[in-house]
């Protein structure tokens, strides 16, 4: 009786309302992670040049290669990609399941607590409190608050699936389900304090780092794909089956993928070798996804030329595809002898980090900040800007360090080259993964000032809409 | 008609935010997923995937249990090959590790400090000179060619075997333009153990003494 007066009593919500509501959350959201974009990139361009020039800055403690570096990592990580992941998923999961997004003042205060564990933690790194674990060098501390705000996070999203006014649970809320399920257990798990001995350490390390990535990341920017892609191009998603089978293949395969990073380790080798060969199977849920996704945009490739969105987020889900594919190959243990230890992984890294997962976030806020704010993009030319500093900057800065990786790692492995002739070889790529991240880090400029205008609305802003209007005369919808 | 769907006519609104939010209401859903079955190459992917998979399992899975790094099930007896003691390769080794820092490369020391070897008349001599001052050590002073020297050399007794002595004895007596019968590590043995009781390093005129003696 009272559950159906309850149902009665459920208002229907339009996406506008939706939106309007979720307005203050996600864009503080968005703001947050975009604020440690900034610094991030700050710290990289630091640590690049260091790498050619390392006496630069060198004086002062928390300027050292050490520190800077590690905090570049951490801040990406947990500041940009974690604070504006989370803030599309929750937007995106609204929209999806036709409920506001609840909890809306926790979140706020969660993402302000967030924003100040960065601070301490950035601050703790700077100083020389690391943990010394890559991808974890933010002290326990600041990685427990942090998970702990995931956690009242992961409360609005399970409130929205339990009061949804939809029956069918789209794809891209799967996967943020799972996010929402698997970041917190990671983080806590990586926080007891029962991984001390030296191998069970680094076991837990890329246990955790690879999976931060693959049940953190992967779900949002695959979510996010799976939402504007045929959102922007009004077409269906090629096959429901596939879907099935890609998210449940990275469920299955993905969480014993970590332990192909210490081949060679005193882990045991049965360990390993089910990691490599999980590695290895990633293979099936990547392809059917790339084949989902390739299926449902082709004959509307066009579109990528008037949907800034649809240009990040193929983009994003190409390089997806392709970083996959290259790192199951690079798990096998003949490939991993040449290139361990070498630049080559380093780029494999940022071709998921940022190709992948980072291109797909630009996509996505080009698409939900017009809505919540009601307001217009200031510049068409200056997002064309933004999408051809980044992607050649990316394009640059992979190109180059695999290309010496290669050659690095068969000098490293000839006894008969001295070990400084393998560091000096790769300088002159080293000289151009800081050309390509001074061309980056002017996209990301771009983005701030096209977000400073739409946002703060200094100075006049446009009266019609930009892109819209474009999509609307080609499509003629 | 399809214009009116999105913004409907453009004099109806008076602001962007009004634009936005008649363009916004008029948005569609996300239409209903298909269901294609995909191209059939991509389950021959899947399937030699988890073919090679398996394979990859049964062929390196090695000795489950909770050993460090038990690589594979049976490792191949490594064949050790009996490798030829080339004394000029060894000594060569050892110089540049041990002598080379004061004696130089080309054996030509430094002026007031290191004698040079190349030309030494104690080098190429009696092998029993250099082996002595290899082991123990040498100190005070020393002229040769109207060049005084005077440095300590520490004995390297405890650092290096018989047979690296003689490598090395053999070494530099065969280098720098030197050129001199080798040395056998017996030789080596044999002093080390005449020698045994000596804790300081040689001088002269000690040196010239326990040869004499000999």
């Amino acid at each position: 009786m009272s559950q159906a007066k309850k149902s009665k009593q459920r208002k229907e919500f339009n996406v506008a309302d939706l939106d309007r509501k979720a307005r203050y959350v996600v864009l503080f959201l968005i703001l947050s992670g975009v604020f440690w974009l900034l610094f991030g990139t700050l710290l990289a361009l630091v640590a690049s040049i260091k790498m050619h020039l390392p006496d630069w800055l060198g004086s002062a403690g928390w300027l050292t290669f050490g520190r800077v570096r590690p905090l570049h990592l951490n801040v990406m990580v947990y500041g940009w990609a974690s604070l504006t992941g989370a803030g599309v998923s929750l937007w995106m999961l609204s929209r999806l399941l036709k409920v506001p997004i609840p909890l809306r003042g926790y979140i706020i205060v969660a993402g302000a607590i967030w924003n100040i564990a960065l601070l301490v933690g950035s601050i703790q790194i700077l100083a020389g409190f690391s943990r010394g674990i890559e991808w974890l060098e933010f002290p326990v501390s600041t990685m427990v608050v942090i998970v702990l705000c995931v956690i009242i996070m992961a409360r609005s999203v399970i409130v929205m699936v339990m009061t949804r006014s939809v029956k069918q649970l789209y794809v891209s809320v799967w996967y943020i389900i799972a996010a929402f399920v698997w970041f917190p257990l990671l983080g806590l798990v990586s926080s007891f304090p029962i991984f001390d001995t030296p191998t069970v350490q680094a076991g837990m390390n890329w246990w955790y780092a690879h999976n931060a990535l693959g049940l953190w990341f992967t779900p949002i920017g695959l979510a996010a794909a799976y939402y504007f892609i045929p959102k922007v191009l009004g077409r269906p998603i090629y096959s429901y089956g596939l879907s099935l089978l890609g998210f449940w293949g990275l469920a299955l395969f993905y969480n014993w993928n970590g332990f192909h990073h210490l081949i060679g380790s005193p882990l045991p080798t049965w360990f390993i070798t089910i990691s490599i060969a999980a590695s290895v199977m990633m293979i099936i849920p990547v392809v059917v996804v790339a084949v989902n996704h390739h299926m449902t945009v082709v004959g509307s490739f066009s579109a990528v030329t008037y949907s800034p969105t649809l240009r990040f987020v193929v983009f994003a889900a190409m390089s997806y595809t392709f970083v996959s594919l290259q790192g199951s190959m690079q798990a096998l243990r003949s490939v991993n002898e040449v290139i361990h230890f070498t630049h080559f992984v380093i780029a494999h890294a940022h071709i998921g980090m940022y190709a992948f997962v980072t291109m797909m976030l630009f996509g996505a806020c080009y698409y939900i900040l017009p809505r919540i704010t009601l307001r217009e993009w200031h510049s068409k030319k200056l997002i064309k800007w933004h999408f051809w500093l980044t992607a050649i900057g990316i394009i640059i800065y992979a190109g180059a360090l695999q290309g010496i990786g290669i050659f690095q790692g068969f000098s490293m492995n000839d006894p008969d080259v001295p070990f400084t002739d393998t560091v000096t070889m790769t300088i002159p790529y080293l000289i151009a993964r800081s050309v390509s991240g001074i061309l980056m880090s002017a996209g990301h400029l771009i983005f701030v000032w096209l977000l400073i205008r739409m946002v703060f609305q200094p100075g006049e802003q446009p009266e019609t809409p930009l892109i819209w209007e474009k999509i609307r005369k080609e499509f003629a919808l | 008609m399809a214009d009116e769907r999105y913004f409907g006519d453009r004099e109806d609104y008076q602001s962007m935010e009004e634009l936005h939010r008649a363009a916004m209401e008029k948005e569609e859903q996300i239409p209903e997923e298909g269901n294609e079955r995909g191209p059939w190459w991509m389950y021959v992917i899947i399937v030699l995937t988890l073919a090679f998979g398996f394979f990859y399992m049964g062929r390196y899975l090695g000795e489950i249990s909770d050993r460090p790094h038990v690589l594979f099930a049976e490792p191949e007896p490594a064949e050790l090959e009996e490798e030829e003691f080339d004394p000029m390769q060894v000594g060569s080794r050892i110089y540049t590790r041990l002598c080379q820092s004061c004696h130089q490369q080309d054996g030509s020391g430094v002026e007031g400090a290191f004698p040079p070897l190349d030309g030494s008349d104690w080098v190429i001599g009696d092998p029993q000179r250099p082996v002595n001052i290899v082991l123990h050590g040498f100190e005070g002073e020393i002229a040769r060619n109207g060049v005084t020297y005077n440095a300590l050399m520490p004995g390297f007794s405890r650092l290096v075997s018989d047979e690296d002595v003689a490598a090395v004895v053999t070494y530099i007596r065969n280098s720098f333009g030197n050129e001199a019968p080798e040395v056998a590590p017996e030789e080596v043995a044999e002093i080390r153990d005449a020698t045994q009781d000596r804790t300081s390093p040689w001088t002269e005129d000690e040196l010239n003494e326990f040869i004499e003696e000999r």
